[in-house]
């Protein structure tokens, strides 16, 4: 077992002590932003030549590109989702869909522009891959900026790159998974996302290698009125295993942002892998990201989130379970606080014998926030003895603030067994009254008893993260960020 | 307890405040009612019974729209048979301190392809509720059973759960739910609980070797299910009705659509 040593990350939580040490502002995650005068080199708005220029402008093979169009015609040609939130609000002609704030990838940090270093030191990126961290990927707007690779891994066989870096350097392999989990027929932000994808991960882990620290990559978009549409591909070849983790964040502008990444696992015979995200995109961000993982025989995915901060958030983790004794973990945490509307879930659609899920959800709305969990469960004919748990808890704050579970459970095999709870309320006076009498404060109580709410999914975090994301609750709870 | 048989000309039928009385609707093969709205008055007892048995024929678009007046207290079962197709939505309405005890059965076989949405709308506060959705395919039957707790702002102090369980009898059978929870107050207690049963290779195994054949085996699970649901209707012959249905449906008397 490595030994976890104490490293800062900065998320939400930060944003108090910063604003506190400066009064100035402008420091915090969501407050601080660097000028970006790349922005001049495009225009808001979407159509084929951009499409184009992208593809030309990263030197894509052919293919990619008719991908890309074949997508911006499925783009243009479906409607919005009828369902869920509102997304009316979302002016898709005033996002800027590519921009590229630097020519370079660097693999050192002393090489990355200054503006953009400070931004990615105040995350607390660097040292954390010193001290935690087997790689780190870090993408700025439309472009990654850095990305290394712990040389032990490198000689194991592992490839953590830039995905638009490992298209040119492992073509076939990328042609052979890219938007195989996530076709672009699934929905129009996959659509929008297969026309102008840019930037994001490419991992691969060779058969039986185990990777023993996590992997991180973090997502920034620092441009008003930006959108950022990264592809995460993970490959993990058969008995491989792995933890891979996603930050993500934003400047406040006032304006609406877009952020319509995906993320596509394919876990093979044997493998293990753990997929930990934590999002905390400012409060004018629509979130509308797609995440799906096929887990192949006898391997094992887990999903592991934690959503904040965003204006409108839709994601929905989904594994694929192919592979007969296939199983797969969602737990996941949504926090809606004032303005937002949190619709998360998980999906497990069963196709293969004896598989397994285990989903573990837990909202919590505050201050007219809407927590709304949206989740699926198909049990596929041919998928017999399959065995799905699902337990969703809500806590409604106060009387502004809404929570909606809408479990859909689709079973067309009678061999199936299934248990669904799901339950929803408000944090218990006597269990508040007890903690007052004990000296805290009534938000320090209502904060203890909420992180003791969220306590089966922190603990699946690494320890810094456990801390980073029990902080950010406390502050929700203290009604001091965002 | 007074009774009400609902008629087929019937649109809305109006209780009285104090009221106590059993509404049966039953909708059998000579007479279809497609929307009725019941206006349930203060402080009332009402036992309301809807019974859906229609013939080869599809039955489209059914509605009830029941609305639980203060203090009332409302028992209600539901149980869904027919030989064509299902499509019936029924909402609940709850007023202030108002209490409903829902049971829903739905046993469908050969073909039929069904869908039930039942919602349970609190509107007022210091209401109860609980729920209890029984699905049971055979066959090649289908069916998708939506259900939700709907909790408005004002409804402070509601108490509500609604469990389903699906019994799926054959391999070709096949069954959606969606235990729903909407909620818009925070001094409330809500939940719900979905499962499924089936009899694993062990349990077949086992009755098998006491002599049991399937069918037999079928007529055990399904006899037990009914009687849990008819044993809380206390009228006799309306329960003897539910019990017969059942029967003729178990023992393949029933002509459905092929």
């Amino acid at each position: 077992m490595p030994k976890v040593k104490k490293v800062k990350l900065l998320l939400a939580s930060d944003v108090k002590m910063k604003n506190q040490a400066d009064s100035a502002g402008h420091s915090s995650m969501w407050d601080s932003y660097n000028q970006a005068s790349y922005m001049n080199q495009t225009k808001p708005g979407l159509n084929e030549n951009l499409v184009r220029f992208i593809s030309q402008e990263k030197k894509e093979p052919a293919w990619m590109l008719e991908r890309r169009l074949a997508s911006l015609k499925l783009y243009q040609e479906m409607p919005m989702p009828n369902w869920g939130p509102d997304l009316s609000h979302l002016k898709l002609d005033q996002i800027t869909y590519y921009a590229k704030a630097t020519d370079k990838q660097s693999q050192t940090w002393a090489d990355v522009p200054i503006d953009i270093k400070n931004t990615f030191a105040k995350l607390g990126i660097p040292k954390a891959e010193q001290e935690i961290l087997a790689g780190v990927g870090a993408q700025y707007e439309s472009t990654v900026i850095y990305h290394n690779l712990k040389e032990q891994y490198r000689e194991q066989g592992v490839i953590f790159e830039d995905l638009d870096v490992a298209l040119c350097q492992h073509e076939e392999l990328v042609k052979k998974y890219f938007m195989r989990a996530v076709p672009p027929t699934l929905h129009k932000f996959a659509a929008l996302h297969g026309a102008v994808w840019s930037g994001g991960t490419f991992l691969y882990i060779p058969k039986g290698v185990k990777v023993d620290l996590p992997l991180q990559a973090y997502f920034r978009m620092n441009a008003k009125g930006m959108g950022q549409f990264e592809h995460t591909l993970i490959i993990v070849e058969e008995g491989a295993q792995a933890h891979y983790i996603e930050g993500c964040s934003a400047p406040r502008y006032g304006v609406d942002s877009l952020h319509a990444g995906c993320v596509e696992i394919f876990v093979k015979d044997r493998a293990r892998f753990r997929y930990s995200s934590v999002e905390s995109w400012s409060k004018d961000a629509y979130n509308l990201n797609t995440k799906r993982a096929l887990v192949n025989t006898d391997a094992h995915m887990e999903w592991v989130g934690g959503n904040f901060g965003s204006n409108v958030t839709m994601l929905y983790p989904c594994s694929v379970l192919i592979g007969e004794g296939a199983s797969a973990d969602h737990l996941g945490v949504a926090f809606a606080n004032q303005g937002q509307i949190q619709d998360t879930g998980a999906k497990v659609i069963h196709l293969a014998h004896n598989t397994s899920s285990n989903i573990v959800m837990k909202s919590i709305s505050k201050g007219g926030g809407q927590a709304i969990y949206r989740g699926l469960i198909d049990i596929a004919e041919g998928a017999s003895d399959a065995v799905s748990n699902i337990k969703c808890d809500a806590l409604i704050l106060d009387d502004q603030s809404s929570s909606d579970t809408i479990p859909l459970i689709k079973i067309k095999n009678a061999t199936a067994v299934l248990a669904h709870e799901a339950s929803a309320g408000r944090l218990n006076e006597e269990d508040i009254f007890y903690l007052r009498s004990r000296g805290l404060s009534e938000g320090a109580a209502s904060a203890m008893i909420v992180n003791g709410f969220i306590e089966p999914i922190v603990k699946e975090l690494p320890l810094e993260y456990a801390v980073e994301m029990n902080r950010m609750v406390e502050l929700e709870m203290e009604n001091s960020v965002g | 307890m007074k009774q009400k048989i609902v008629k087929a000309t019937d649109q809305k039928i109006v209780v009285p405040d104090g009221e106590e009385l059993l509404i049966l609707d039953y909708i059998s093969n000579d007479r279809l009612k497609s929307n009725l709205q019941i206006n349930i008055g203060r402080q009332c007892l009402i036992k309301y019974i809807l019974i859906i048995d229609n013939p080869v024929s599809d039955l489209n678009q059914l509605t009830r729209a029941i609305y639980i007046g203060d203090n009332s207290r409302l028992y209600s079962r539901q149980a869904y048979f027919g030989a064509g197709d299902i499509q019936a939505q029924i909402n609940n309405y709850l007023g202030h301190a108002s209490f409903l005890d829902s049971q829903a059965f739905l046993y469908q076989i050969a073909k039929q392809d069904s869908q039930i949405e039942d919602n349970y709308i609190f509107r007022a506060p210091n209401s109860q509720g609980k729920f209890l959705v029984t699905e049971i395919l055979d066959d090649q039957a289908k069916a998708a059973y939506y259900s939700d707790i709907i909790i408005k702002p004002e409804a402070q102090g509601t108490d509500s759960r609604i469990d389903m369980k699906l019994y799926l009898l054959s391999d070709q059978a096949s069954g959606q739910f969606l235990p729903g929870l909407k909620i818009a107050a925070n001094e409330v207690k809500a939940g719900h609980g979905a499962s499924t049963f089936n009899l694993s290779d062990a349990d077949l195994f086992y009755l098998q070797a006491r002599g049991l054949t399937i069918s037999q085996i079928k007529k055990l699970i399904i006899n037990s299910l009914t009687e849990r649901f008819i044993a809380c209707i206390d009228d006799q012959k309306v329960a003897k009705i539910i019990s017969v249905l059942i029967k003729k449906r178990r023992t393949g008397l029933v002509k459905t659509k092929q």
